[in-house]
């Protein structure tokens, strides 16, 4: 059964205003249906301003749509409030691109970790500790305890997004948005984190949108691969359909401009 | 004598934390009209190496040693005066973000002619004139040089900033990752215009980027940096048929193919140097699979093989695939 489900979501944004006339408006996500299966890692793939991280945001209402139905666990949660809202957000999680940016500078490694237990009021004391050390290792941040005291800038940028990780991990969520998590990172950590977010979904039996503009990462990590263009999705289907047998021309485009090694593709 | 070299060059920042040894020795020879990939990670001194060659390092960069030769000429004897004239002219570079290369507050083709009459003894018309020229060659309707760069789209930018670059016919020019900041589509109708440009022009070429497959789609020769140096470099298509450098093996193994299943892609464990304080020996050792006592105490130089150059004392019993 589908963990999420979206029918016709739209999100219209408010641009400016002319001096004369109306207001602007831009579409950022334009009628958009899908589903993500439970312990699915489900991509969505589109150039930068095609709607996916509106999209992605959308999922976990840190946006609100302005039209159509966002159904998790068979709950609209497009109408939430109150408790039942705060019982959803404990249940989803963000990965966010810049580890630099997502991660508070003032923020001891353990801070930081330990932040969403206490906003969500999940656990305190020893039990806060452990949990903090227990998700550190989950992510082959060892040993823990001797990186608890640390700030962000004492870590590499790889360090940095395993500890962001780590914070989006600690509540249990079982569902996941990540937003470009390596694109800012160097090549040779990239497969480390990827890696790393595969074993992940394993273990804690996740349920994933994996957003990315990278087509080749996008066919390692996902199962499904959306296509965005212009708020719309264009095509969808499982990895190897969209890669191999593309059949909308804006996916084509898109996989006959993604640069090849050319010594190891087959010719 | 070659065209471009550069010999031995050794450069580093003074830091309130001590020197940042970003450049520690690096060799290069390049042919007129060749177009070199420079490949490496951030902060492996690629866009250093570029920086000096142009000497646009900011003060508190020093170069300690070496030589930059062009035409056999030594850059780094140059005068303040005499680089001027080099810049734009002769080399020329492109940088990454193209919305700091570009005044916000004048129109794009009024730069780009008060470039081309810094440098060429030619009237604001001709200038002008050469402006539009430059503007279709890049793929820009010459009906938006009258524009402000705020007014263009991103990739619209990149372009202006390459016209820019190819203002006064450089022989030589640096692109330090010219399209990183814009999406695969713009990227490849970039590469492609600088590639065809390229020829036309007879220009050379130095390409500076993180991506891999971007070099093997553009250059003809290829040089892996890591830690202030250059770890192995040869014709593109021996590089990656034979990497040699267990980093440049690793980095090759992390790249998720596109249209082949892999199994799981291995990682480089661990990080990139410190260039504040490099190891001892060779500056890949601590990441190394294959490395042994001599790799922590001993630098290995950069040595022909298989008619590329290596630096790692194992490269002939290191595998590969």
């Amino acid at each position: 059964m589908a963990l999420i489900t979206t029918e016709n979501l739209r999100k219209v944004f408010p641009v400016r205003k002319r001096l004369f006339g109306g207001q602007e408006y831009v579409t950022a996500v334009d009628d958009v249906s899908f589903k993500i299966h439970r312990r699915e890692v489900f991509g969505l793939v589109g150039e930068s301003g095609s709607g996916k991280t509106t999209c992605g945001r959308l999922l976990l209402r840190l946006l609100e749509p302005t039209s159509g139905s966002i159904y998790y666990d068979g709950v609209d949660i497009t109408k939430l409030t109150g408790r039942e809202l705060l019982s959803f957000r404990r249940r989803v999680q963000m990965i966010f691109q810049n580890p630099y940016e997502s991660l508070n500078p003032r923020f001891t490694v353990y801070d930081s970790v330990a932040e969403p237990l206490i906003i969500q009021r999940i656990a305190d004391g020893e039990e806060r500790r452990r949990r903090v050390i227990e998700a550190l290792e989950r992510v082959r941040l060892t040993p823990a305890e001797s990186l608890l005291r640390r700030y962000p800038h004492e870590l590499s940028g790889g360090q940095r997004q395993r500890v962001a990780i780590a914070r989006a991990l600690v509540t249990e969520p079982d569902f996941v948005v990540a937003d470009e998590p390596v694109s800012m990172l160097d090549v040779s950590i990239r497969a480390g984190i990827l890696n790393l977010m595969l074993d992940l979904r394993d273990d804690l039996d996740l349920t994933m949108l994996f957003i990315t503009h990278d087509l080749a990462v996008a066919r390692y990590m996902c199962d499904r691969i959306a296509v965005m263009h212009k708020g719309r999705i264009v095509e969808l289907g499982s990895k190897e359909d969209v890669i191999e047998n593309p059949q909308h021309p804006y996916t084509r485009a898109l996989l006959s401009s993604v640069p090849r090694l050319h010594s190891l593709s087959k010719t | 004598m070659s065209f471009f070299e550069i010999q031995g060059l050794r450069m580093h920042y003074a830091t309130s934390r001590g020197r940042v040894k970003a450049i520690r020795g690096v060799d290069l020879k390049m042919d007129k009209g060749q177009a070199l990939g420079l490949a490496g990670e951030s902060g492996c001194g690629k866009t250093s190496l570029g920086l000096s060659i142009l000497r646009l390092l900011p003060n508190n960069a020093h170069i300690t040693r070496g030589r930059i030769l062009f035409h056999g000429e030594d850059l780094l004897r140059k005068s303040e005066e005499e680089m001027r004239r080099i810049r734009w002219k002769y080399i020329s570079m492109v940088f990454q973000s193209a919305m700091n290369a570009l005044n916000p507050v004048y129109r794009v083709g009024d730069q780009i002619v008060e470039a081309i009459l810094a440098h060429e003894d030619i009237t604001k018309d001709e200038a002008k004139e050469r402006v539009s020229e430059l503007f279709s060659l890049v793929g820009l309707d010459p009906g938006r040089a009258g524009q402000y760069p705020h007014e263009y789209s991103g990739g619209m930018r990149q372009r202006a900033v390459i016209a820019m670059a190819l203002a006064c016919h450089p022989e030589l020019l640096i692109a330090d990752e010219p399209t990183t900041a814009l999406d695969v589509i713009h990227q490849k109708q970039i590469i492609e215009k600088m590639d065809e440009l390229r020829e036309k022009l007879g220009m050379t070429m130095i390409y500076i980027t993180h991506d891999i497959a971007i070099i093997s789609e553009t250059c003809d020769v290829m040089a892996v940096m890591y830690g202030g140096k250059i770890v192995e470099s040869s014709k593109v298509r021996d590089l990656l048929r034979r990497p040699m450098h267990p980093y440049t093996q690793g980095l090759i193994r992390s790249i998720p193919p596109l249209h082949d299943s892999v199994g799981r892609l291995t990682s480089i464990e661990g990080e990139p140097p410190s260039l504040l304080s490099p190891p001892r020996g060779c500056s890949f050792n601590p990441r190394c699979a294959y490395s042994r006592d001599i790799c922590r105490t001993s630098e290995p130089p950069l040595r022909q093989l298989n008619g590329g150059l290596v630096a790692c004392h194992f490269a002939e019993e290191i595998p590969w695939p």
